[in-house]
């Protein structure tokens, strides 16, 4: 066991890399297109065209902020949090059960053992995180990759083998899979993120690849072919930054899914176990305590479907912006 | 005023809503057309022709801004049409062939299902009439081939010209007042453009009908209308009857032109003029072909050249005379 | 087109195959005796020894996974730990009960997306599309176990218009079997009763199991009836004078569903993921929460099982919906032959 608490830990330190990263991406993005107020390089236009059709709706822009805010308090939950102390084998039971809204230092309540709703809540905001930074960054890569080689060998027994080992995957809605495969291994966090990743990148491989396979024949690609640059080169420099767009947008949507995925599989005891404060797990717990005790469950199923709606509203706005529509002359 | 004006736009300003704010792409265009006048409207791509043709009978795209200015037709102001009168103008009045056949016919449809409404709604004939043979009777009024199997085929199992022709078919079923052809044959292999523009031309002397032929080459329209309106980024620059058109242009965009088109077919036309349609959402001052006009004074800069009379039924907006 | 649905129907069954030996594998790999798993602690060696002989165990993997690929096909799905009997008896049991649930949602799911999408897409921009989209992005967002939960305390616990578990109201009895389906079994033996008790304790976990697939296709329905408008047969339809409810519920409808009626397909084969969560929450007796308490005892033959059913189910599902999308769109129909 202590063997798999190292691991966690190191992918912890992993995450938060990661979620940095794409914190910093986004703002990144956004300064990008906010500076270019002038029109100059093509390049430029094009962003500035994004992120006109992105912030256009403001809902996106509502989006954005909630899936920075969740990001953010993934990251420094416990620094902002009153009571971060409350988040494993804590007692306390002469304040157990405080209904919400009641004082100021247990805005949501308490729990069954004396524990801050609103401070669990909020630190649990980094599992749900977690789960999604982790899977994403392992089968987008992998999966594109397969896609990208399987698209570019249309027609040959690559494609037909890799394409029709990546059916096996999505051969079941992913709940069951990661259900059964978690079940057969042992409850815990990481063999959930490992069971989901497992069925999550044929959904990758199969956009790279429809993708791929329009591209193949178009002439940008034929003419690298002639101008004898090598297989690598033409599928990532020449066919990759055409589905940019899809992929952004699937991922995007997918933070959404992947942490639904991983609440279940915590809801269901599969996942973090008890005194961690993951969302799902807590869910699962406060529902025991329904209807009395209804805010131990509620709040942390609010936060769940809070971070979800952030990316949603998020995905769409890079829909939009990535959404080629034709205007009328 | 003893001929009846059929079409009368009056200063029409027309624009899109676009990421960089609403363009300005119809720019106080004012055009006519006479009862049983056949008219050619004629200019560049992207210049207007399309947006102007779907203003007439109000099925331009939701992101466009009609601006301001009147669309009369038969002395009715189109532009303030209930619904009911809209309606009725669709389907008594004005009729279009498309510009793109393909993207034109519903591709889940057979053609026989979108024939069968269009005559079923025009309310031109009584529920009892049989639609297959109706249609079939259009079908080889524009030349269609084997028409009982086009009647009973899915667009896609078309070929190019039979959609254009069924197109056509379409928009004949019910005698109109007008008929529009948008560049009818800009999406034809090049064998079957001069096929189809001939059955119009032959339809058109047949039902003698209002009509405008729009196009992107003077060429293409020369043989079947009277008079030729010359656009450029959505303003009427010259206007004259066919014959003087070629014989005396006077604008020097309508000079380029005709310099630049030595073939029937058209295509490639442009390339006698330097440079490219202006940018619509920060079009020149004055005179909007400016930058592209090998002799311009100060005056066009600042002032929008009105169409002038210079001679008997030929209009100019040109301060170079 | 029957050439089209063979060839799905073949590659459905590749990765079925697959599928199976994947886990087959999966099962057999990991740290674990099943044998020691299925018998008390004090049974003697000899005894396990002679058991692990009977059921194959000591040969190698790819032998076994013949054997029990064999039995599958004869019916015989093993013998399961958790419920100590035969897996193929618990599905019989259990199967039915789950498959009502799902056939329910779904119908709820179909008539829902196809409802809302239609009158949001039909308003843009007013105010009956802005509280569709409001409730297509509840209903993707909440993860459907929180529907459940919260389903459950206010329609439940606090309004008390619905029961808060089980099929059938205690002293309401099953109808004698006939096909395993309560409603059809009471409906076949008249016992209308019955069938008006399940209803009731089904609509909770239904609409459940319904909402988040609904909104994800009501959108999509929306999105493909704004696209498909833009599109010039659409402006011309309306310029030869069609009137508009012709040009919106036939030539506007028809292609914008499209897209709608694959991503319903989707939905309703993730409900089979998703019944999972509302089978525990509502305490539905049905497969997938006998599923989940075998999962939670690591039954290999029932985890196995399980995978392999819902692969069939959710292939069919797949290939109905391809045919269906066929049959709207032609252009796939002459391509397919």
């Amino acid at each position: 066991m202590a063997n798999d608490n190292n691991e966690i830990e190191e992918i912890d330190e992993q995450v938060e890399e990661q979620v940095d990263e794409e914190a910093d991406e986004q703002v990144e993005e956004q300064v990008e297109k906010l500076l270019d107020e002038k029109k100059e390089s093509p390049l430029k236009d094009a962003l500035k065209r994004r992120w006109y059709r992105f912030s256009k709706n403001p809902l996106s822009k509502i989006g954005l902020a909630i899936a920075l805010t969740s990001i953010f308090l993934a990251i420094f939950g416990r620094y902002v949090v009153p009571h971060p102390a409350h988040a494993g084998l804590y007692r306390d039971y002469g304040n157990k059960f405080i209904e919400p809204f009641q004082t100021w230092t247990f805005p949501l309540g308490t729990d069954s053992y004396g524990r801050c709703v609103l401070s669990r809540t909020i630190m649990g905001f980094k599992y749900s995180i977690r789960m999604a930074a982790v899977v994403l960054s392992l089968v987008v890569p992998s999966g594109v990759v397969v896609g990208l080689v399987a698209g570019y060998h249309k027609d040959t027994w690559i494609d037909t083998l890799l394409m029709r080992t990546s059916d096996i995957f999505i051969a079941v809605p992913p709940l069951v899979l990661a259900l059964s495969i978690t079940a057969m291994l042992e409850p815990d966090p990481f063999y959930a993120m490992m069971a989901v990743s497992l069925m999550w990148w044929p959904w990758y491989a199969r956009i790279a690849y429809n993708n791929v396979s329009s591209l193949v024949n178009e002439d940008f690609v034929k003419s690298a072919e002639i101008m004898g640059d090598s297989k690598l080169h033409i599928m990532f420099s020449e066919i990759l930054p055409n589905c940019t767009g899809p992929i952004l947008t699937k991922l995007t949507l997918d933070v959404g899914w992947v942490i639904i995925i991983g609440a279940s599989l915590s809801f269901v005891g599969l996942g973090a176990q008890a005194p961690t404060p993951d969302l799902g797990t807590m869910v699962a717990d406060g529902s025991g305590l329904l209807p009395t005790w209804w805010w131990v469950s509620i709040f942390p199923a609010m936060a769940i479907s809070f971070i979800i709606l952030g990316f949603n509203l998020l995905g769409d706005g890079v829909q939009d912006a990535f959404e080629e529509v034709g205007g009328g002359s | 005023m003893t001929q009846q004006k059929v079409l009368e736009i009056k200063n029409l300003n027309v624009g899109y809503e676009t990421y960089r704010g609403v363009t300005d792409v119809i720019h106080h265009l004012d055009m006519e057309v006479i009862k049983k006048e056949k008219i050619g409207v004629i200019g560049e791509s992207g210049c207007g022709k399309t947006t102007t043709m779907k203003t007439i009978n109000r099925i331009l795209p939701n992101n466009a801004v009609i601006k301001g200015g009147q669309v009369k037709f038969n002395g009715k102001n189109v532009l303030d049409m209930k619904k009911k009168e809209l309606m009725k103008l669709r389907r008594k009045n004005v009729s279009m062939i498309p510009q793109d056949p393909t993207a034109s016919l519903n591709p889940l449809f057979k053609v026989k299902t979108q024939m069968k409404d269009i005559l079923k709604y025009s309310k031109e004939y009584d529920e009892e009439i049989d639609y297959k043979a109706k249609s079939i009777e259009l079908f080889e009024s524009v030349a269609l081939s084997d028409p009982e199997r086009v009647y009973d085929s899915y667009p896609f199992q078309l070929s190019g010209g039979m959609r254009q022709r069924v197109c056509i078919a379409m928009s004949l079923a019910t005698p109109k007042d007008l008929l529009i052809a948008d560049e009818p044959t800009s999406n034809l292999d090049v064998t079957i453009q001069n096929q189809v523009l001939n059955l119009i031309g032959n339809l058109l002397e047949e039902r003698d009908l209002s009509a405008i032929l729009v196009s992107q080459a003077l060429g293409t329209v020369k043989k079947f209308v009277d008079k030729i309106y010359v656009i450029y980024a959505g303003t009427v620059i010259e206007i004259a009857k066919t014959d003087k058109l070629f014989s005396d242009p006077i604008h020097p965009y309508t000079i380029g032109l005709l310099e630049a088109t030595p073939k029937l077919t058209g295509g490639g036309f442009s390339a006698g003029i330097a440079g490219q349609t202006p940018d619509y959402i920060d079009p020149p001052s004055g005179c909007r072909f400016r930058p592209r006009c090998p002799q311009y004074s100060d005056k066009c800069k600042n002032e929008r050249p009105k169409l002038i009379e210079v001679e008997k039924d030929h209009y100019v907006a040109c301060w170079g005379n | 087109m029957k050439k089209y649905i063979g060839k799905r129907l073949f590659w459905a069954l590749v990765a079925l195959i697959g599928l199976s030996i994947f886990i087959f594998y999966f099962g057999r790999i990991i740290p674990g005796d099943p044998i020691r798993m299925m018998v008390s602690p004090q049974t003697p060696e000899h005894v396990v020894e002679e058991l692990r002989q009977s059921l194959a165990l000591d040969r190698p993997i790819y032998t076994q996974y013949f054997i029990w690929m064999r039995n599958v096909f004869q019916g015989e799905l093993g013998f399961s730990v958790y419920s100590r009997r035969s897996v193929t008896v618990d599905v019989q049991q259990y199967l039915p009960r789950s498959l009502e649930l799902i056939t329910y949602a779904a119908l709820i799911q179909i008539t829902g997306s196809f409802l809302l999408g239609i009158f949001a897409g039909s308003n843009i921009d007013k105010w009956q599309d802005h509280l569709t989209r409001l409730f297509s992005y509840i209903g993707v967002s909440v993860p459907a176990f929180v529907f459940a939960i919260i389903f459950l305390l206010v329609f439940s616990h606090n309004l008390g218009w619905f029961p808060s578990g089980g099929a059938l109201s205690e002293g309401v009895s099953e109808p004698s079997r006939i096909t395993g389906f309560i409603a059809l079994d009471a409906l076949l033996q008249g016992q209308f009763f019955t069938i008006g008790d399940f209803i009731h304790h089904a609509t909770l976990p239904a609409i459940a199991l319904a909402i988040p697939g609904m909104a994800q296709v009501a959108r999509m329905i929306r999105s493909g009836m704004i696209t498909i408008n833009q599109k010039e047969y659409i402006s011309m339809a309306r310029g030869y004078g069609l009137p508009e409810r012709i040009v919106r519920f036939k030539y506007l409808l028809r292609p914008s569903i499209i897209p709608g009626v694959t991503v319903l397909g989707m939905q309703i084969a993730m409900m089979l993921g998703n019944a999972f969560l509302v089978e525990m929450v509502f305490g539905w007796p049905g497969f997938s929460r006998f599923a989940i308490n075998a999962m939670m005892r690591s039954d290999l033959n029932t985890i196995v099982a399980t995978v392999l059913i819902i692969g069939i189910m959710f292939a069919i599902i797949n290939i109905v919906v391809d045919t269906l999308v066929a049959y709207i769109d032609p252009r796939i129909r002459y391509s397919g032959s």
